[in-house]
């Protein structure tokens, strides 16, 4: 008979990704860069939400971007038109991004060359929530779209977001979805912060690029 | 990080996988009969998807065939306000339970100010190995 025995591992499945996101983290601050993570749906609006930003943040800060995408390349165009670096990440048939694709996106970039630096990453609304990746800022961005119930459906990634976006509220009325009760909705869920936008027709930005501008501050 | 294509379980089940495989043949083991997991129930992985794909993985390993034992951890959060810690309540048996509506509020005070601060863990909590 084989001597059978029990091993204690006690061990963190996810203590890689949590010691290079806090590496990234740390590399980060020592360049003084602020970093977003920006989640969501597809279609939800990420890239517009960020093209906004750099647009209105570009004569303050030096911006630069991550394109986090199963192809990246649609996305790292639209950002790279308004002049800032993108390093696009295409994570093929991965549906998130985590900190070791970032710790690579950043092997070819001159860190002191930018202060603000916005990662899409991809696009749903549960496999990023479970991965750090060293930013400073968790943004999720939700479209009225989804339907109103969709931030009940997701509490996690609500209730750990810094700021909830609750965006294309122009159309709510013509899919039949209240922008007020998703609101309310990612507030019951502990989302630090809550603001209702619509890039087209550029309600709400105010309120994205003051919080955008507050957590550079405070960084 | 070794990666894998597919959705995030697949992802987490190679870590465990070359986690378990590392500390067995670390201890000399011949076999590995059995792996206990810990998922948190406020972490987003689906228990079934992910005992399938490290049982895939461990095929022709010395841990083919091992049982995989899942453990959960109640989801828990601690207020902002009044820094009580109260437990998420989620129903076990409801096979949605791992992204359906648990209330984060604190049973305490009401305050929905409140963090996380337990439940969305993943470990390897223990094998069992032959030699």
């Amino acid at each position: 008979m084989h001597k059978v025995s029990d091993v204690k591992m006690g061990q963190d499945i996810l203590r890689i990704n949590r010691r290079i996101a806090s590496e990234n983290r740390e590399l980060f601050d020592r360049h003084g860069i602020t970093v977003f993570n920006v989640m969501g749906a597809i279609g939800s609006g990420k890239t517009c939400l960020i093209e906004h930003a750099i647009e209105m943040l570009k004569g303050e800060y030096r911006i630069a971007c991550i394109a986090g995408d199963v192809v990246a390349s649609y996305d790292s165009e639209r950002m790279a038109r308004h002049g800032v670096p993108v390093i696009p990440v295409s994570t093929g048939k991965e549906c998130h991004l985590d900190a070791h694709f970032v710790e690579h996106a950043l092997e070819d970039v001159d860190l002191a060359s930018f202060d603000v630096l916005f990662i899409e990453n991809v696009g749903n609304l549960i496999c990023p929530a479970d991965f750090d990746l060293g930013e400073h800022a968790k943004v999720v961005v939700v479209s009225v779209s989804e339907g109103d119930d969709i931030v009940l459906k997701h509490p996690v990634i609500f209730k750990t977001a810094d700021l909830t976006v609750v965006n294309k509220v122009d159309i709510a009325p013509y899919v039949g979805a209240s922008a007020e009760k998703m609101h309310k909705d990612a507030v019951s869920c502990g989302s630090s912060s809550v603001i209702l936008t619509s890039c087209r027709k550029g309600e709400g930005l105010a309120s994205w690029v003051s919080f955008l501008r507050s957590v550079i501050k405070g960084t | 990080m070794c990666h894998v294509v597919g959705m995030h379980e697949v992802t987490v089940a190679q870590s465990v996988v070359d986690a378990v495989l590392g500390e067995a043949s670390a201890q000399g083991a011949r076999a590995v009969t059995s792996v206990t997991l810990i998922f948190g129930e406020l972490s987003l992985i689906n228990t079934e998807q992910i005992s399938f794909w490290i049982a895939s993985f461990f095929e022709g390993s010395l841990a083919e065939g091992a049982e995989i034992l899942i453990e959960g951890a109640p989801g828990k959060v601690e207020c902002r306000d009044c820094g009580a810690i109260s437990e998420v309540s989620v129903d076990p048996d409801d096979k949605l339970s791992h992204y359906l509506v648990p209330d984060f509020s604190c049973a305490h005070c009401g305050s929905p100010h409140t963090f996380i601060c337990q439940g969305r863990e993943m470990l390897i909590k223990s094998i069992q190995i032959t030699k």
